[in-house]
């Protein structure tokens, strides 16, 4: 695929994001606060999930730094 | 009071994107205190090959000002059988293992041990059909070979496999003034034949009242690879097993650039850029490919009674980019749907799309539930091929052995597949501090490549050219904050 486009897409998408929403306030946060919507809410299962996924096929990373540390790739 | 805590706690999950770019952090908790997070992996493939066990521990203190220090141990210890790379056959076929330099044969009943060692006939666990001799040579005190036989049909599995590896993380992640967070951290890992150091760093800005989060890090990783039995050389013959030296070394530089918006009040997105170069060695020096003329095993022309494996050969250099999105959905009071996609494309050929989907369903404060699905695809890298032809890719002239191709892997993980993985994750918390929780997944690997002609009859004709793996991994988890 073209990167070039990729990139463009992806700078399109970001612009369209920022455009498309307002500010949620404070006190509208009761739901985002709360652990299981955080990002990555359970980070040492995330960890252990993606170390298996490094080791048996080629792609690494995304989310965070791609996989790394070890001999298994 | 209530309303503070929960402004806290939100400014804490976006810092985590942040932290999740690092990939070294846990769970943030931006009260004042101590967290801990540990666990243990059970991981196991289906028919004998690999088994790990993996515990780990996290353990985070957050300071007043909201910064924080982290630590993680994790300890893998891995047993089993992994690929060797050869392709199977209707013959029986014989190897031994890079690390000895004992005679082999292509007998199936042989059982050879390296010169003035000792041989001793363990229990095949990969593989009833496999003959597993280690030899031990105690002139040297230190090489030690194991030599085994695949039984026609079976996928040529090496069952020395058995490492166990230690990594260590740090991580310090700090507010600052105009809504600034830092983020610095480093890792080692150590295991017999590699050890790997890496040293992070990424900074975010907060906008829009903390509605947006844009946010760049970088890591650096340099690997050494030290081999058992020597680094051989790439696409000359295994039964020979000539070496280019003891260790070699690999430079990874990962960029990643990532934006974090609150949507509304029920859906947070994130999307990531990261581009990975890596420089170095990075063909695995335990793989290892078939020669085959019209689909038959030959001859090794440097060593009569063994059929010919040349090992495998990889570029020494390679470029990933990934993108990646991410959407948490809150639906209802307290449940969450989190969907992401990834996109890779690698300049060895891999495309890859990976689609996730977890849904936190909380059925009572003390019990949740996280239903989990997974569907992953890869292309091949452009050298993947389950098996080298004679006249094509290798020549022999007066019992010299040329390569026609650069580069060359059938190791499995650089061909073309799917694969799905489903799980289930229960949660049991406790109290307000301390959490149980247990996870069950289960993998499957479907075959997406194109089949590689061989002649009828011969020893390739109906074999299996790309072993699928299927595994299942159980992890136990325990949390507690103080």
């Amino acid at each position: 695929m073209n990167k070039k486009k990729i990139t463009i897409s992806i700078l399109a998408l970001s612009a369209l994001m920022l455009n498309g929403c307002s500010t949620v306030k404070p006190w509208e946060r009761d739901l985002l606060a709360k652990p299981q919507m955080a990002l990555d809410s359970d980070p040492l299962k995330t960890a252990f999930d993606d170390h298996i996924y490094f080791s048996k096929e080629a792609s690494s990373g995304g989310r965070g730094f791609g996989g790394g540390g070890c001999g298994c790739n | 009071m209530q309303l503070i805590n929960k402004k806290l706690s939100f400014s804490a999950s976006l810092a985590l994107a942040t932290s999740t770019l690092l990939g070294a952090n846990t769970q943030v908790n931006a009260e004042e205190g101590w967290q801990a997070d540990s666990a243990v992996l059970i991981y196991n493939e289906n028919n004998g090959r690999v088994s790990a066990i993996e515990p780990a521990v996290n353990l985070r203190r957050t300071y007043e000002d909201e910064s924080s220090i982290n630590l993680r141990v994790v300890y893998d210890a891995l047993t089993g059988a992994s690929p060797n790379g050869a392709a199977s056959a209707s013959v029986a076929q014989t190897f031994t293992s890079a690390s000895g330099s004992a005679a082999q044969t292509a007998n199936a009943q042989a059982m050879t041990s390296s010169s003035g060692g000792t041989s001793r006939q363990v229990t095949p666990s990969p593989n009833v059909n496999t003959i597993v001799t280690h030899s031990y040579d105690d002139d040297e005190g230190e090489g030690h070979s194991t030599t085994y036989t695949i039984a026609p049909g079976d996928t040529p599995l090496d069952p020395s496999f058995e490492d166990s590896r230690t990594t260590v993380s740090l991580g310090w992640t700090k507010p600052l003034e105009d809504n600034y967070t830092v983020n610095l951290g480093g890792s080692y890992s150590t295991e017999g034949d590699f050890t790997s150091f890496s040293v992070n760093g990424a900074v975010a800005k907060d906008f829009n009242q903390k509605s947006t989060t844009l946010s760049a890090g970088l890591n650096l990783e340099f690997d050494t690879v030290t081999p058992n039995g020597g680094l051989p050389d790439p696409l000359t013959s295994y039964a020979t097993h000539n070496t280019i030296g003891e260790s070699d070394s690999k430079n990874v530089v990962d960029t990643i650039i990532g934006l974090t918006q609150v949507i509304n009040r029920r859906w947070i997105t994130q999307f990531n850029i990261s581009l990975s170069q890596s420089s170095g060695h990075h063909s695995d020096p335990y793989k290892i490919l078939t020669v085959a003329d019209q689909g038959n095993l030959i001859t090794d022309p440097e060593n009569a009674g063994n059929y010919l494996y040349l090992f495998e050969s990889r570029p020494d250099s390679r470029q990933k980019l990934s993108l990646y999105w991410q959407n948490k959905f809150a639906i209802m009071n307290n449940n969450v749907l989190d969907l992401s996609y990834r996109y890779m494309t690698d300049d060895w050929g891999v495309n890859s799309h990976t689609v996730d989907a977890t849904f936190h369903w909380q059925l009572s404060d003390s019990f949740y539930l996280e239903p989990h699905a997974r569907y992953y695809e890869q292309t091949a890298a452009d050298f993947y091929t389950p098996f080298l032809s004679l006249g094509d890719d290798v020549v022999i002239n007066s019992g010299a052995i040329t390569a026609l191709v650069d580069y060359a892997s059938s190791d499995p993980r650089l061909g073309a597949f799917s694969a799905n993985t489903y799980g289930l994750k229960m949660g049991f918390p406790l109290s307000d501090t301390r959490e149980l929780s247990l996870s069950v997944e289960t993998y499957q690997q479907q075959d997406k490549n194109i089949r590689k002609e061989v002649a009828a009859g011969s020893h390739l004709d109906g074999q299996s050219q790309f072993a699928e793996l299927s595994a299942n991994w159980v992890q136990l988890g325990y949390s507690v904050r103080w």
